[in-house]
């Protein structure tokens, strides 16, 4: 004789309306963790898709070609043997730019303020390259011909808003302080900085990017100062280091890895000392780092679940111990131990579905002001992922009543009812 | 009915051994209207628990209806119960957060009959509880709650009905009352068994049965 799967429901249903204060209770342990597995999946995935995001923004078909060192050492790429490179690939229809990032200890004091920086020396096709929007003013080309004693600079979005909020910009100063001496730098322009996830970058990453140099002049708040716009006010002596950049653009995505094998061949022979980078292992640099950060996350919200497994099943416990009089009386009437066990594990599922929705629900608003007051970076909700919590309240839910279950259903109906 | 032959039960508590049956050999015929009686710990109550299939004995053989329920599993001791046997206890058992209606159907609810309402509702009218079958038990009297055990025991139309001190926590009325329900039933063909302390209801049985030290001592028919 089995029970009828619709009495076992009702009767589960009966039984979580009879004590309402313990079914909240089970929803609200159930629902709290799956909320946080919810936001936490969401606001981490929400993160490495930014950070991956960004990353593509940078210049997902460009190869970077870098040396580091002291300014014209030997191996140093230059601005000559960039303009070797650039006329022996014309025929590529490759669009190439050159940079000079000057790792100096300068300060940009506008009006007081003092922010580090880093100057980088372009020209307009590095802009082209990495498809780099002006905000405002105007790119050096259209500024006509350079001053060497009236230098102007593009300061970046972040940089901008750091040294002068909201106020105009365009046409005001920027002193760069070297040793000795001083440099007003007119601001003509303001690049749209491509990188949201740059202050996070900064905050977040555990080295693997940085150690990218040429992340490290895109990732730090720079100053563009023109190539050849300015008369440098120091030796160099005074330059403790200097990162040399020379950027391909391919025509086409494909020819990417041929085009880095060739120049890299030809720079070699020249005795060029060089690192090349494409956007390969910039984004296996972030796939370290988000990997790192993803296995963290899952971490927290499998601690999370198993707590509220644990605390589910002392409730569970307790409330069998209650219960025992009424489990008694129902063996004697005709329950059998499965349908027993069957009816706690309706009221389980019952809850967990309940608690499911609930923190899935619950799980999305948390995200969103999360990424909106926190974190500041959009949210990632994929459905996988919302069912994976809906799984989960449901696994936890019954996981959690299996002992307490088989307790009520090992109730001595004779012994019980003989005391009671 | 009932054939219980050489039932012993024993029970352990630490090292020490509680004889609560000893070598018990007799029989039930249907129709009976018997009575159990003995001092406290004679083993009376233990003896209903095994012929009501709650409990197995320890040796002997207990067959019921032909079927001998000492090799049976627990799911099919279980399906006996619910089919066959109606329980009345001393402290009524119902559950207190159910209505009269809603304890009547319980045995209904475990054998998947269909028309669970309309049986409870039958039972509890037969009983005289017909205007009170949305009351819970904290609303009825103690009498009361017994007709509702009564009429639980009946819905499943059992083929016996065992009582434990069905009136041993009421007033003489009210158990009054509830001995005349059994006194109908019997006469309506039901067997029952009782388990009472009180010699006047003995007097009204057929049959009495008397225990002592967990052994049967007397066997009267009357």
């Amino acid at each position: 004789m089995r029970t009828p799967l619709t009495s076992i429901l009702t009767t589960a249903f009966r039984s979580l309306r009879k004590n309402p204060l313990r079914t909240f209770l089970l929803w609200l342990t159930t629902a709290v963790g799956i909320a946080a597995v919810v936001s936490v999946v969401s606001v981490v995935k929400g993160g490495t898709t930014a950070f991956r995001h960004d990353m593509s923004k940078l210049g997902i078909q460009v190869i970077t070609f870098s040396s580091i060192g002291r300014p014209n050492s030997p191996g140093m790429l230059t601005g000559e043997m960039y303009e070797t490179v650039r006329r022996r690939f014309a025929d590529t229809g490759a669009r190439f730019s050159f940079a000079q990032g000057y790792a100096t200890k300068v300060n940009a004091v506008p009006d007081g303020a003092s922010k580090s920086c880093v100057i980088v020396e372009i020209d307009d096709d590095f802009l082209d390259i990495f498809g780099l929007q002006l905000k405002e003013g105007d790119p050096f080309s259209k500024i006509g011909r350079p001053d060497p004693n009236a230098p102007v600079c593009l300061i970046d979005q972040e940089r901008r808003r750091e040294l002068f909020g909201d106020e105009p910009v365009l046409g005001k100063y920027i002193e760069i302080k070297y040793p000795f001496k001083s440099i007003a730098f007119k601001i003509a322009g303001v690049v749209e900085d491509p990188m949201s996830m740059r202050r996070h970058i900064e905050r977040y990453d555990t080295g693997s990017l940085s150690r990218t140099l040429t992340a490290q002049h895109l990732v730090f708040k720079n100053i563009y100062v023109m190539r050849g716009g300015y008369v440098k006010p120091f030796s160099t002596s005074d330059i403790l280091g200097e990162t040399a950049l020379m950027f391909v653009k391919p025509r086409n995505m494909e020819d990417i890895d041929d085009l880095n094998s060739r120049i890299s061949a030809f720079l070699a022979e020249k005795d060029i000392r060089f690192q090349s980078f494409t956007m390969n292992h910039w984004l296996n640099s972030l796939d370290v780092t988000t990997a790192r950060i993803e296995a963290n996350s899952h971490l927290v919200w499998v601690i999370v679940l198993m707590v509220s497994a644990v605390l589910i099943m002392l409730m569970n416990y307790l409330a069998v111990r209650e219960k025992f009089r009424e489990i008694a009386i129902r063996r004697v009437e005709g329950a059998s131990r499965p349908a027993i066990v069957a009816q706690m594990a309706a009221e389980s599922l019952f809850i967990s579905l309940l608690a499911g929705v609930g923190g899935v629900i619950a799980g999305v608003g948390i995200t969103h002001a999360l990424c909106a007051w926190v974190v500041q970076w959009p949210p990632d909700f994929t459905v996988p992922e919302i069912i994976m919590a809906m799984t989960l309240s449901v696994v936890v839910g019954i996981i959690a009543t299996i002992l307490p279950a088989l307790r009520a259903a090992q109730v001595d109906p004779a012994a019980t009812l003989r005391y009671e | 009915m009932l054939e219980l032959k050489s039932i012993n039960k024993t029970y352990k508590i630490g090292e020490v051994a509680i004889h609560a049956l000893r070598g018990i050999t007799l029989s039930v015929r249907d129709g009976e209207f018997i009575t159990i009686m003995g001092p406290s710990g004679s083993g009376k109550s233990t003896l209903l628990n095994i012929m009501g299939c709650m409990d197995r004995p320890t040796s002997g053989s207990y067959r019921f209806k032909g079927t001998d329920v000492t090799r049976l599993k627990d799911r099919e001791l279980t399906h006996i119960r619910n089919k066959e046997i109606g329980f009345v206890f001393q402290n009524f058992n119902l559950l207190w957060d159910e209505n009269a209606l809603q304890n009547v159907m319980l045995p209904l609810i475990y054998n998947g009959a269909s028309d669970k309402r309309a049986r409870a509702a039958t039972a509890l009218e037969d009983v005289g509880l017909g205007e009170r079958m949305a009351h819970r038990p904290g609303e009825l009297s103690g009498g009361e709650q017994q007709r509702v055990a009564i009429a639980r025991a009946l819905v499943k139309k059992p083929s016996i009905i065992l009582a434990d001190e069905p009136t041993g926590n009421l007033d003489s009325e009210s158990g009054e009352h509830i001995l005349q329900i059994f006194e109908q039933l019997n006469r309506n063909g039901m067997t029952i068994v009782i388990v009472t302390h009180e010699p006047s209801l003995a007097q009204r049985a057929s049959r009495l049965l008397r225990f002592r030290d967990g052994m049967l001592v007397e066997d009267k028919i009357r």
